[in-house]
């Protein structure tokens, strides 16, 4: 496992709508944001679920299913650490072992409350911002 | 204009297709290596964004499939992933694919790469077309056959004394049973030089019409490739005339 790899990732990267998405001042890349976490949120637990059952029943080819739809939802919504966890718990399963994977698995769940919480405060955040968004421009128009 | 994105992921194919709206096309996203086999064949698509790690099997076979039809021989081709390896850059451009994106991509980034690729196409396109799946069989293309002498068929391209087949991506004689096999590269290389036979091509030109803007080849990589291309064309090697200072082009013996 090369931990190494995860010491400069983030749980969730506040700058990640700049990053990804084109630039935080545009209506159009906060929606995208926001619609891209709906996604994501809306498959999380499910997701996490699977990857637990694949788990406990030791199923390689679930394990890696999960890992990677996991892995795609968490970079695409700003979590470099999870989404390199999950690719590292994909790649070991690709190679054929559960060795370690159940660690990882298990520093993920304790990391995912805290990607729920800070991404929580983020689109609260981005909200309120759209907000006064729409008022300026109704005040403008 | 039609695209055809392969990704499992909902957040990415979602964030894929949405860097790709303003280029005002149509996308159509599959999640598998089997339906995009499918849908390559029913639909005409102007360009392929795939990711490389799909649940049923890696994207470079899916890239190899693509390049074996003649009808997208020239269609922009994007690898997504996640993968920073340097031998999976190198096996994605040796597969054929364009260009390469990592994941997490920026959407901005994303759709210049797809829009410059595609506005390369159109532009190598308008110096000569390679118009191909006539529904009739085979058709001249070109005014000059003497000149020219470019007949193309649905599955095969004709070139004097060479037969181009892109579903095989191989080149046999005429006259003769035995196809050279090419990898991607070479085959493309090969196509567009012998379909504007005459015309000399730069190293730059090549490499902009071939690997498009990667960062990862140098006008080098093309001498290498037609090194190999000329090694495997044997007798027919002297169809491709070096022209000292200039580049490459393909004459055909008077």
């Amino acid at each position: 496992m090369e931990m190494k790899v995860l010491r400069d990732k983030t749980i969730f990267d506040p700058d990640v709508v700049d990053k990804l998405f084109g630039g935080k001042a545009q209506k159009g890349s906060i929606e995208l944001f926001s619609n891209c976490c709906i996604r994501m949120l809306s498959h999380l637990d499910d997701r996490m679920d699977g990857l637990k059952k694949s788990l406990d029943r030791r199923t390689l080819q679930e394990t890696i299913f999960f890992s990677h739809q996991l892995k795609g939802g968490f970079y695409m919504t700003g979590s470099s650490l999870l989404g390199a966890l999950c690719e590292s718990m994909e790649m070991q399963a690709r190679r054929g072992t559960f060795e370690g994977i159940e660690a990882m698995y298990v520093e993920m769940v304790s990391k995912v409350c805290e990607f729920k919480e800070q991404l929580a405060q983020f689109d609260a955040s981005i909200g309120k911002w759209l907000q006064n968004w729409e008022s300026e421009k109704m005040e403008k128009g | 204009m039609k695209f055809l994105i392969v990704e499992d992921s909902e957040e990415t194919s979602h964030a894929v297709e949405a860097a790709l709206a303003p280029l005002d096309a149509e996308c159509v996203t599959v999640t598998g290596l089997s339906d995009a086999e499918k849908k390559i064949h029913e639909m005409d698509f102007s360009a392929f964004i795939v990711d490389l790690s799909l649940p049923d099997g890696d994207g470079f076979s899916l890239v190899n499939s693509i390049r074996r039809q003649a009808k997208y021989l020239q269609a922009p081709v994007i690898i997504l992933t996640g993968n920073n390896e340097i031998t999976s850059k190198v096996n994605a451009f040796s597969s054929g694919a364009d260009d390469y994106v990592m994941k997490p991509f920026n959407i901005l980034e994303l759709r210049a790469r797809v829009d410059s690729k595609i506005k390369r196409m159109k532009s190598t396109s308008s110096w000569g077309p390679l118009s191909l799946g006539s529904a009739s069989g085979s058709s001249r293309v070109g005014t000059s056959a003497a000149t020219l002498n470019l007949d193309i068929g649905k599955d095969e391209i004709v070139v004097g004394p060479l037969i181009l087949l892109p579903s095989q991506q191989s080149v046999c004689h005429k006259d003769l049973n035995n196809p050279i096999p090419l990898s991607s590269t070479e085959f493309r290389i090969l196509a567009l030089l012998a379909r504007n036979s005459g015309t000399i091509y730069s190293r730059d030109q090549i490499l902009e019409m071939i690997w498009g803007n990667a960062d990862s080849v140098t006008d080098r990589t093309v001498d290498s490739h037609v090194y190999t291309l000329r090694k495997k064309l044997g007798e027919y090697r002297k169809l491709i005339h070096s022209v000292q200072g200039q580049g490459y082009r393909f004459l055909l013996p008077a």
